[in-house]
């Protein structure tokens, strides 16, 4: 079968869907239900409310994700209680989200849930923790890539993407595209000392050649161009616990010293350049690495969109393939 | 808009008292509340909202519980640990309480809460059994924990379980049955019903805890008691606060008394906190001495055990006895007032005005005024002085009242805060050995003369040689014409 022997050298992964209908609950499920199989005790959680959709407006989406006894999973008051399967609760958390207060429960039997996890990288951190020491052998996130989450999955040990004909209907497209968030997942990690020393810090600091770390009084470096600011006073290393925009880094890949440029990122997510602006930036010097750093393990691709498009699944896969040295899978061959 | 102002202030009359209104007037009250190790959730709201007490009956049963408590820590120092980390699991389950007892059928949430809690209140109860010091009293466990653990599990986790019912286990089974034969539209309606099943026996679980909350509200009342009385008897033993005597005779009486706000801040920067004795009746009490001598804090310490103590706490002295009051009020320079667009003699006058009327109605105050007057001309400010004490004096009030003002001819009770006198400085002393030199202790004011301490504070704290050698000069005249006044009298 595949992937799952690789899945189970990991605490926590993450299941990322590049965009809607990619295959990611699929995915899920087909991972869930190998796990179970192998009676591997796992636990399910997703970051925030269901990261792609905003049926806490609505509310009519039914839930997809199965769950199996005896597995856990953690989910908001609100979406517990819609539950049809018997379960037994086994912690309530002084954590709140949108949806209420967190509660941890154990399936008793088989059945469909929603998922509403924590909505911060902290709370994920160490909600997973806590799993650990209820017996949970391995705790798969329910991930989202979206600019309005402030939970990344990167906390995760390891990760899972999902890619498809929704995002591109045209293979090299969709093959570039997904390359390029490969690429990012794939940034080198910082040393942990510098590591530990930024991730309380929330504003942009210079890293001087020694490792001190100053603050350089700026919020945001929205707008940076139009500022008279001395990035560089301390060092060419820069920490942005923000967004990094294609408007910054158009900005650096212009100056002089564009080539001893490395800028700092909390992870993957926080990059939101293009990725022609992104190359050109690293194609002119500049460097980029992350605080925190998952391990992406394998690509699943879902060949057909919503809109009636499919893809030659073999060919994209190859194409893949050929780009990204990992395992890809067809999720329409998983569901079996 | 004056005379509108002192109308207003009519109503801040303060009557029935909580903990956290009291925390707001005094910065070192709220410091010791903070300071408390508290561990369960709920323990905080308990104890801000705690009541004045002025019944000494009351104050002295809640006073031997706290007493009792340190001989349960003393005795008792292994199971310490215990106890406390059951009660720091305990979660503010108020909401929960609340629809108990309005009879509201619980889910599955609010059992779990239920049944967390009352599996630790076991644990204590199995802790606290072969202890001989009884702190508290909780009520029977076992008709709650047969409702909230029909299987007798004793963990802490929670479904609605076959137990409750046979029904319901004989639908879920037969949903279990329809699921395997893969008859779905079968399993589907077992399960509608076995969900609905499960509804009625959370109604008639609910139905039984109904009839149990007074249990759930003692036992929950009971632990966080015995939370607040255990973080009472750590805090004491730790800061060395004492058991207060309750006065029959209208005496207020301290020995060694300290600030553990002021302390603490002075230890941090390496000083060390000098404990006063004091000592005052039902009549009003005059206190002078120089700049620093810490008359303010004196003010304001005695004012933190009048409330400490009338709010069951034990006090920062080595040994106290107290007398009673109705309220304690102080006078130290209200910012608040300040802001609200008066001056600094506005909010005085507007601040001790409501002090006398809460005297006029009948109350006994314990009145602490820290330099009335002071920031108006000295002939007005001391004729204010003058006419507090006066009052104070016709209407026996305990009052404390600091002043700077000279040779008052006070029939009253007169100390003075030793300060430098007698002691010769070194030249050069920075400001930050000065409180070295500084005897915090009192003494009875001979009403001699006052000391002149002023200026030689300000020569330390380098203030320009020029005008304090003219101030100096002017001091030197205005006794040379006291001098000749009282020659040619």
């Amino acid at each position: 079968m595949p992937f799952t022997s690789d899945i189970l050298n990991y605490g926590s992964l993450s299941i990322v869907g590049v965009e809607k209908n990619t295959g990611k609950t699929e995915c899920l499920n087909y991972i869930i239900r190998r796990l179970r199989d192998k009676g591997i005790s796992i636990a399910l959680t997703s970051i925030g409310v269901d990261g792609e959709t905003c049926d806490q407006v609505t509310g009519t989406r039914k839930p997809e994700i199965e769950i199996f006894k005896p597995m856990l999973f953690v989910t908001s008051e609100s979406h517990y209680r819609q539950r049809r399967f018997l379960a037994e609760i086994l912690d309530v958390s002084g954590r709140t989200t949108a949806l209420g207060r967190l509660i941890t429960a154990r399936a008793l039997e088989s059945g469909k849930v929603m998922l509403s996890g924590p909505s911060d990288t902290i709370s994920l951190k160490k909600l997973i923790a806590e799993l650990k020491t209820l017996g949970v052998k391995i705790t798969l996130v329910d991930g989202a890539l979206s600019r309005k989450s402030i939970g990344s999955p990167a906390i995760t040990d390891a990760m899972i993407l999902t890619t498809g004909a929704a995002w591109s209907a045209n293979i090299p497209t969709l093959v570039r595209k997904t390359t390029f968030i490969c690429d990012l997942i794939a940034l080198p990690s910082i040393n942990p000392d510098l590591r530990d020393r930024l991730l309380p810090v929330h504003s942009i600091h210079s890293i001087d050649e020694k490792g001190m770390v100053t603050n350089l009084q700026i919020n945001s470096l929205f707008g940076i161009d139009q500022k008279e600011v001395d990035l560089f006073h301390h060092g060419y290393t820069l920490f942005v616990p923000g967004a990094v925009t294609d408007k910054l880094l158009n900005h650096l890949k212009v100056l002089k010293e564009a080539s001893r440029i490395k800028l700092i990122v909390r992870d993957f997510t926080k990059i939101f350049a293009s990725p022609e602006v992104y190359t050109q930036f690293i194609q002119r010097g500049g460097t980029i690495e992350v605080l925190i750093k998952t391990k992406l393990i394998a690509l699943c691709i879902n060949p057909s969109a919503p809109n009636g498009t499919v893809l030659n699944s073999e060919r994209l896969r190859e194409a893949l393939k050929e780009k990204i040295n990992l395992p890809v899978w067809d999720v329409r061959k998983l569901a079996g | 808009m004056f005379g509108n102002w002192l109308v207003d202030q009519q109503n801040r009359i303060p009557d029935m008292l909580q903990l956290k209104n009291a925390i707001e007037e005094l910065e070192s009250l709220r410091f010791i509340i903070e300071s408390l190790p508290l561990q369960s959730a709920p323990s905080r709201r308990y104890v801000l909202a705690l009541n004045w007490m002025t019944e000494p009956e009351t104050i002295t049963l809640e006073l031997s519980q706290v007493a009792s408590s340190l001989q349960f820590l003393e005795a008792n120092e292994p199971l310490l640990s215990d106890i406390r980390s059951n009660l720091a699991q305990i979660k503010d389950i108020k909401g929960t309480l609340r629809n108990i007892k309005t009879g509201s059928t619980p889910d599955d949430i609010e059992l779990f809460e239920l049944k967390h809690f009352w599996l630790l209140a076991d644990n204590i109860q199995y802790l606290l059994s072969g202890v001989e010091i009884k702190l508290i009293n909780l009520p029977e466990l076992e008709p709650v924990m047969r409702i909230l653990d029909p299987e007798g599990s004793r963990i802490p986790t929670y479904y609605i379980c076959d137990r409750y019912d046979e029904e319901l286990a004989q639908l879920r089974k037969s949903c279990y049955n329809a699921h395997q034969l893969g008859n779905y539209n079968l399993e589907e309606q077992l399960r509608e019903a076995a969900l609905q099943r499960e509804e009625v026996v959370r109604q008639h679980i609910g139905d039984q805890l109904h009839a149990n909350y007074d249990s759930l509200r003692q036992a929950m009342d009971q632990l966080v008691r015995l939370d607040i009385l255990l973080a009472k008897a750590i805090l004491f033993r730790q800061w060395g606060f004492t058991n207060p005597e309750l006065s029959e005779k209208e005496i207020t009486d301290y020995q060694g008394l300290f600030n553990p706000l002021v302390k603490k801040s002075l230890e941090d920067k390496g000083g060390h906190f000098q404990p006063v004795d004091i000592s005052f009746g039902h009549n009003p009490t005059i206190i002078t001495g120089a700049n620093m001598a810490g008359k303010t804090v004196l003010l304001r310490t005695v004012a933190l055990s009048q409330f400490l103590v009338q709010f069951g706490f034990f006090v920062p002295a080595t040994k106290a006895i107290i007398s009673l009051v109705d309220h304690v009020m102080l006078s130290v320079g209200d910012k608040q007032s300040e802001l609200q667009g008066l001056s600094s003699f506005g909010a005085e006058m507007v601040r001790i005005n409501e002090i006398i009327q809460t005297i006029r109605s009948g109350k006994r105050v314990l009145a602490l005024i820290d330099e009335p007057g002071r920031t108006t001309n000295p002939t007005e400010g001391l004729a204010i002085v003058k006419s507090i004490v006066e009052l104070f004096e016709a209407k026996r009030v305990p009052g404390l009242i600091t002043t700077h003002y000279n040779g008052i001819d006070f029939s009253c009770k007169k100390l003075r805060v030793k300060g430098f006198s007698g002691v010769p400085l070194p030249e050069n002393i920075s400001i930050r050995d000065l409180i070295h030199y500084l005897d915090y202790n009192l003494t009875d004011d001979t009403c001699e003369s006052q000391p002149h301490e002023a200026l030689r504070i300000a020569g330390i704290l380098g203030v320009d040689n020029e005008l304090l050698e003219l101030a100096h000069q002017y001091v030197l005249e205005q006794e040379r014409i006291k001098n000749h006044q009282i020659k040619s009298n």
